[in-house]
């Protein structure tokens, strides 16, 4: 993308506009999804510990989980999306990340 | 069954043959070597409509190594302490060490994922709408005992 910006004496300058991945980049969320096997304490557990929630907090994200299937637990950078899967696969959860709509 | 816990950890003693035997097949039953099995406990990390095709090759090559490494080391620790059982039959006793706390839940979670994952395990089947006999049947009454043991386990643990 190359604007042209009018300078103040006449003359016209060319301004190069590098648009990183970061610049647009759209959050990225970390789903977690229902499954009929995982203890719903031991769900709760696992987000205090990852996330650091609250247990209310955590709670209320468990029971999303159980009652419509999934939950975003954490939206941001794709990296980190990734690694918070990663810890979440670490303990068996079934967790997914999805570019934010 | 009985089972006291100290600081020190756990202990079984006065356990059944038939709880001793599901103790016993525990690190087994975790296993992922089965497709069902493996697919559950390693999870893809996009599903769709978000699928990445790309992303999920990357996982597996990159990530699925450690984590299965990880997994084994938890079921390492479990079967090392099922292997130190001493005494026979009603006599057995089982110690967990509080520090060997962490591997057991994650290992009864596994089994009990996996064996969800072999028999096809719904939330019908775990709201106890399943018909009574057979494989399934025998495999939720497994899912369940080892979720007793995990909450016991979980509410004096840290994961």
């Amino acid at each position: 993308m190359k604007p042209v910006l009018a300078a103040a004496g006449g003359d016209v300058l060319t301004e190069e506009q590098t648009v990183t991945e970061d610049a647009l980049d759209i959050p990225w969320n970390v789903v977690v999804h229902n499954d009929p096997i995982n203890l719903m304490d031991y769900v709760t557990k696992v987000f205090m510990k990852i996330f650091g929630f609250s247990r209310t907090k955590a709670e209320i994200h468990m029971l999303e989980v159980h009652e419509k299937g999934r939950s975003i637990v954490w939206s941001g950078t794709r990296e980190r999306a990734e690694f918070y899967v990663q810890q979440l696969h670490s303990h068996l959860l079934l967790a997914t990340i999805a570019k934010a709509r | 069954m009985e089972i006291r816990s100290s600081d020190e950890g756990w202990e079984f003693t006065a356990m059944d043959p038939f709880v001793l035997e599901l103790l016993r097949v525990l690190p087994a039953c975790a296993e992922p070597e089965d497709d069902a099995a493996r697919k559950r406990i390693f999870s893809p990390p996009t599903i769709q409509p978000d699928a990445d095709a790309e992303a999920n090759s990357e996982w597996s090559e990159y990530v699925e190594p450690g984590l299965r490494e990880l997994f084994k080391s938890h079921t390492d620790i479990v079967a090392a302490d099922l292997a130190a059982m001493k005494g026979e039959g009603e006599a057995a006793t089982l110690r967990i060490p509080t520090e060997h706390g962490r591997a057991w839940i994650h290992t009864f979670n596994q089994a009990r994922l996996a064996l969800g994952a072999r028999h096809g395990v719904t939330e019908d089947d775990t709201a106890g709408r399943t018909e009574p006999g057979g494989e399934k049947a025998f495999a939720l009454m497994q899912i369940d005992f080892y979720a007793t043991l995990l909450g016991l386990l979980l509410s004096r643990t840290e994961l």
